[in-house]
């Protein structure tokens, strides 16, 4: 992860193909499962909830699932270290396949595709072409500019990797929901707070 | 091997849980406690700068030959279900049951304290990603090397109950003392199993 | 035994080596508790139960005495701290300009946002004082950090100071409870309009 900027993300297909049947395996076997529509459905109550609370003013709605989702991510991330014992990942590529290849497939079933690195390997982008947080939404017109129907996702993401120890930025630049061709949600890395990393780690 | 306590200290070297499993045990003080967690944050950090290069490298060796997944970092080896099976299996909440390992897994803790052994204790100690401390004093002096993978497996699946049963509690405040009563039930019956 | 402490607080004390940190802690703490091994390795701790709105509250004060050699691991130390007393010696202008010092070391390892307290510590000794007070308390306002005089024959500033500390660190976590329920008192509100502004959100 240190290394992160000099690493190029040209990961070997073999540590990526033992991850998938690895997370494959967590989430076929070893998970609990919940039905879909009333995940579904819980968090488009809360989200519509939201609107109507803070008055249709949808950046605080965005602000508010962004901080839910922050508590939640702080939460979850033991969650998901207790469930994996997964190694700390020695480069921000790295970092992008046990997101999407092992979290999004445990937590949500879905494995988002990671593009669009920037060129000093600090951000890149999940694309997600299911999102199981929206299968059934249509956006109202008033919210179709400003609200990110899933900005939970951001906030989940960023607790998580804070909790890691790596600072970085999480925002959704696409969404399908306002029209747009993809659903594209950035992760940047700030850095990595060396000072907090547990002693007795490398 | 009897476990007599069981600590789980936090972040920033605080106790946040404390249980004594044998009740003809000497009990230390809760601010004894305290004071052994701060204690073990402090050798945990010293003992990794003092830590033998040697033994780093052997143990980055031994996680390339071994696990696939694993990179620099050493793998505790999977040691069948703690206990005899006549005991109730006791079920890990969200994990789906005692047999949700059987592989071995990442040790974070590569260079730190793991182990103490004194002539009437020894005390396991298993460190998280996030920087939790899971520790354990059993009431065996033991050096012998299953004895330390059976109490790192066993503090692995008390991280799965903590991962559950406390971070999962939306009225659990992170960071401060665990007041869980499932947390205290299922860790008893992970503890009862050995 | 758990439900012994309903809180945990982490305050850090830190200053030059012997500017009579130990020596203020000792008055303070009832729970007194000292041990030599410890403070060979690098920190002491002294702990004081205190009651704060019906919750006891543990103050666990980590003493980083003597602690130039262990500098390696002085991140370990600051991690999570709520709250850090910084002492100097009034008889010592070195170890009064070495707070700045001591500041960016927080800046470097503590949360950010966590509560400071500047004490001068050995008032007593008036003929041998070096450091002003006004010069300190103008110091100490300049950076907004609250500042006080002891010494170790008086330590009633000090278990005022600790107190309020305690207090802060307590209200700033109720506060953020607040902030939480503010908003569900205004969901409470909005609740009752419900059926009218429902219409207009199109989920579900």
């Amino acid at each position: 992860m240190s290394s992160s900027t000099n690493n190029t993300p040209v990961p070997s297909t073999s540590s990526k193909k033992s991850l998938k049947v690895f997370s494959d395996d967590i989430w076929k076997n070893k998970t609990a499962k919940i039905n879909a529509e009333l995940f579904t459905l819980t968090y488009g109550s809360i989200v519509s909830q939201l609107c109507t609370d803070y008055e249709r003013d949808f950046a605080k709605v965005n602000n508010q699932l962004y901080s839910m989702g922050y508590n939640i991510g702080v939460r979850l991330i033991e969650d998901f270290l207790a469930r994996t014992a997964l190694p700390r990942c020695d480069s921000l590529a790295r970092t992008s396949e046990v997101i999407t290849i092992c979290a999004f497939k445990v937590f949500l079933n879905v494995t988002p595709q990671v593009g669009n690195w920037s060129s000093n390997k600090d951000s890149f982008s999940l694309f997600l072409e299911e999102n199981p947080l929206s299968e059934f939404v249509e956006l109202p017109m008033d919210a179709a500019k400003e609200l990110w129907y899933s900005n939970i996702l951001c906030g989940v993401l960023k607790g998580a990797l804070e909790m890691v120890q790596m600072d970085c930025d999480v925002w959704f630049v696409n969404d399908v929901l306002k029209g747009d061709q993809t659903t594209e949600l950035r992760i940047k890395l700030n850095r990595v707070l060396k000072d907090e990393i547990p002693a007795g780690e490398d | 091997m009897a476990i007599q306590t069981i600590l789980v200290i936090n972040r920033s070297g605080g106790l946040v849980y404390q249980r004594d499993f044998l009740p003809s045990a000497a009990k230390l003080t809760s601010n004894e406690y305290l004071i052994l967690a701060g204690t073990l944050q402090g050798v945990v950090a010293i003992a990794s700068q003092i830590a033998p290069k040697s033994l780093q490298i052997s143990a980055k060796q031994g996680a390339k030959t071994g696990s696939e997944l694993g990179d620099a970092t050493q793998t505790v080896p999977y040691v069948g279900s703690l206990g005899s099976s006549a005991a109730s299996a006791a079920d890990l909440g969200s994990f789906l049951g005692p047999d949700f390992f059987n592989e071995s897994f990442t040790s974070w803790n590569t260079k730190g304290l793991k182990h103490v052994t004194t002539d009437q204790n020894s005390l396991f100690l298993y460190q998280t990603l996030t920087g939790l401390k899971f520790v354990a004093v059993s009431t065996q002096n033991t050096t012998n090397a299953m004895a330390v993978s059976i109490a790192e497996n066993l503090l692995r699946k008390a991280y799965c109950l903590y991962a559950d049963y406390v971070m999962k509690n939306p009225f659990y405040e992170p960071e401060m003392p665990i007041r869980c009563e499932l947390f205290d039930k299922k860790l008893g019956e992970l503890v009862a199993q050995l | 035994m758990n439900s012994e402490y309903d809180y945990l607080f982490k305050l850090l004390l830190i200053g030059d080596s012997g500017v009579g940190k130990s020596c203020l802690l000792l008055r303070f703490s009832d729970d007194t508790y000292t041990n030599d091994y410890i403070s060979t390795i690098g920190v002491d701790f002294k702990i004081k139960t205190v009651e704060l709105d019906g919750k006891t509250v543990k103050l666990q004060i980590w003493d980083t005495a003597g602690q130039e050699r262990f500098r390696t691991i002085t991140s370990s130390y600051y991690r999570g701290a709520h709250g850090i007393i910084i002492v100097y010696d009034v008889t010592d202008h070195d170890s009064f300009n070495d707070v700045k010092m001591w500041l960016q070391e927080i800046d470097r390892y503590a949360t950010a946002g966590v509560l400071k307290l500047m004490v001068g510590n050995k008032c007593d000794l008036q003929d041998k004082r070096m450091v002003e007070y006004d010069v300190a308390k103008e110091f100490a306002d300049s950076l907004q950090i609250p500042f006080l005089e002891t010494s170790a024959l008086d330590s009633s500033n000090v278990e005022e100071a600790f107190l309020t500390m305690a207090k802060q660190i307590k209200d700033s976590m109720a506060q953020q409870h607040k902030d939480s329920a503010k908003k569900d008192d205004k969901a409470n509100v909005n609740l009752k309009g419900q059926s009218l502004s429902n219409t207009s959100s199109g989920c579900c």
